[in-house]
């Protein structure tokens, strides 16, 4: 039996009816007023129900117990539900066994587990022939996963080797790839620089054979001055060959003190069809101008108005002057 | 037939007042008393422990105007000797012997039987584990069981019959619930 205390065995003699009458007196007060003491006896009272449905009790305790428990409901109760618990567990004992790995009954107590103290519990055998068979069955074991190891390892070093191999063939199989790579590049180039060789040729032979247009202009230009009246009469002419591709301006201005300046053409609507901004005047000479062309796209025949516009230092914009001309076509 | 206790919000407040000036100390020990009186009638062989208990309470709230000026002491003290008084009024009325047929109804399976098992599926592994190993084996395997358990848990006795007990408590309640929904299909 294990061991108890002295309260303990008190408690249990007096739920059994052994007390004499002046300690049971003592006990049962001080269940009245040690609310510790009536848990403690109650905890004990769960154990002599357990020891009785598990037939732990003597013969005259059990009389004891059946007079002062089953005489109650309550009583009657707990030793009901005790025998329960005990039907199952007893039903499940077999079940736990053989389902042994299932989540629902694995047998993992709730802190320490040793495999011994829960084997000897399980098999009536001694606890050396216990220890000798875990021995032997730790020993299988590692001699087996030795095994296992040295087979794997061996087949690792097999799958490294194809690999470097495999890794090998790869490297030469891309070198060719690139080689052709190259080959095909090299070839496309060469025959497009065979093919410019003999279009250079051509038009040098072309070019020695040529005689210089005199007639074609590709060029036109002006030269405008400021205040020059408006009337069609005095406008200054620009002629413009079929072969004329751009027309060049020359602005002579009157004032120079601007840091730049802006110019905007202006059709005979007054619309504007093109500007230039922060254009620089240049030194010709004596007088400074603008310079600049146009597309002469921009410039079927007709009238046309440049607005100058001088750029202050504030970056305002101030008229300076207008310069009138017509484009012609011959 | 079941008497329960005198108890109307005025003389509960009264008897708490008695108890402990504090209401919330006051309620656990009114609870105290009456679960320790109950345990004191069913040790003693009393078949109705409860109303006998309640029975004790009655008589102590009937008294608690005069107790609260007159009595000085433990409340316990002043419990234990009214529950003396009715447990003799009850050995002159009653005549007991356990029924013949008390040992063959324990061992008849629980009509509550199938929903432990239900109830046991519920809890989590290692307490089922705890409460079946406890309850595995009998007799000397049993108690080698119980030494073997506490060694491999490293806890004592008395730890292990408090898991136990607090196991078994879920257990009850869970067959209670149980009960109630196969009374309600």
């Amino acid at each position: 039996m294990e061991q108890r205390s002295e309260n303990e065995i008190i408690i249990r003699r007096y739920l059994l009816g052994f007390l004499p009458q002046e300690e049971l007196e003592k006990v049962e007060y001080r269940l009245l007023s040690d609310g510790d003491y009536l848990a403690e006896v109650s905890l004990l009272e769960e154990e002599l129900v357990d020891e009785y449905v598990c037939g732990l009790m003597s013969p005259e305790e059990r009389q004891k117990f059946e007079y002062s428990f089953l005489s109650t409901p309550e009583g009657l109760e707990q030793v009901k539900f005790a025998t329960s618990l005990k039907s199952c567990a007893l039903n499940t004992a077999s079940v736990t066994v053989i389902e042994r790995g299932s989540e629902n009954s694995k047998p993992m107590p709730l802190k320490r587990f040793s495999l011994l103290s829960y084997m000897q519990s399980r098999i009536a055998i001694p606890k050396y022939a216990a220890a000798a068979m875990l021995v032997l069955f730790l020993l299988l074991g590692a001699g087996v996963a030795f095994t296992i190891w040295r087979l794997q390892d061996q087949i690792d070093q097999l799958r490294a080797r194809q690999s470097s191999s495999n890794l090998h063939d790869q490297a030469l199989q891309d070198q060719l790839s690139d080689q052709q790579a190259r080959n095909d590049e090299l070839t496309v180039k060469l025959q497009s620089e065979q093919e410019q060789r003999s279009r250079l040729e051509q038009e040098l032979g072309s070019l020695k054979n040529a005689k210089p247009d005199q007639t074609r202009i590709t060029l036109a230009g002006i030269l405008l001055t400021p205040g020059r009246a408006r009337g069609s009469g005095d406008r200054e002419r620009l002629t413009i060959g079929p072969s004329t591709a751009r027309a060049s301006f020359y602005l002579v201005l009157r004032r120079t003190d601007y840091n730049g300046y802006k110019v905007s053409l202006q059709n005979e609507e007054g619309r504007e069809i093109w500007a230039a901004d922060s254009l620089k005047a240049q030194a010709s000479g004596h007088q400074k101008g603008l310079r600049f062309s146009l597309p002469i796209g921009l410039l079927p025949d007709g009238d046309y108005l440049l607005k100058l516009y001088g750029i202050t230092n504030q970056g305002e914009y101030k008229e300076a002057d207008n310069y009138y001309f017509r484009t012609v076509r011959k | 037939m079941k008497k329960q206790p005198i108890l109307t919000q005025e003389s509960f407040d009264r008897l708490l007042c008695w108890l402990d000036p504090d209401r919330e100390h006051a309620a656990k020990r009114y609870e105290e008393i009456r679960r320790a009186l109950i345990k004191i009638f069913a040790r003693r062989g009393c078949s109705h422990a409860e109303e006998l208990a309640d029975e004790t309470i009655n008589r102590v709230i009937k008294k608690t105007v005069s107790l609260a000026t007159n009595y000085s002491g433990d409340p316990a003290y002043y419990f234990y000797s009214v529950a003396q008084k009715i447990f003799l009024e009850y050995l002159k009325k009653r005549t007991h012997q356990i029924p013949p047929q008390i040992a063959s109804t324990v061992e008849e399976p629980s009509e509550n039987y199938e929903c432990l098992q239900k109830c046991l599926e519920r809890l989590e592994p290692e307490s089922r584990w705890l409460i079946l190993e406890y309850y595995q084996e009998s007799k000397q395997i049993k108690i080698d069981n119980r030494k073997a358990l506490t060694q491999q848990l490293n806890t004592t006795a008395h730890t292990l019959r408090m898991r136990v007990h607090r196991i078994k408590e879920t257990l009850k309640k869970c067959i209670i619930e149980c009960r109630k929904r196969e009374n309600n299909k």
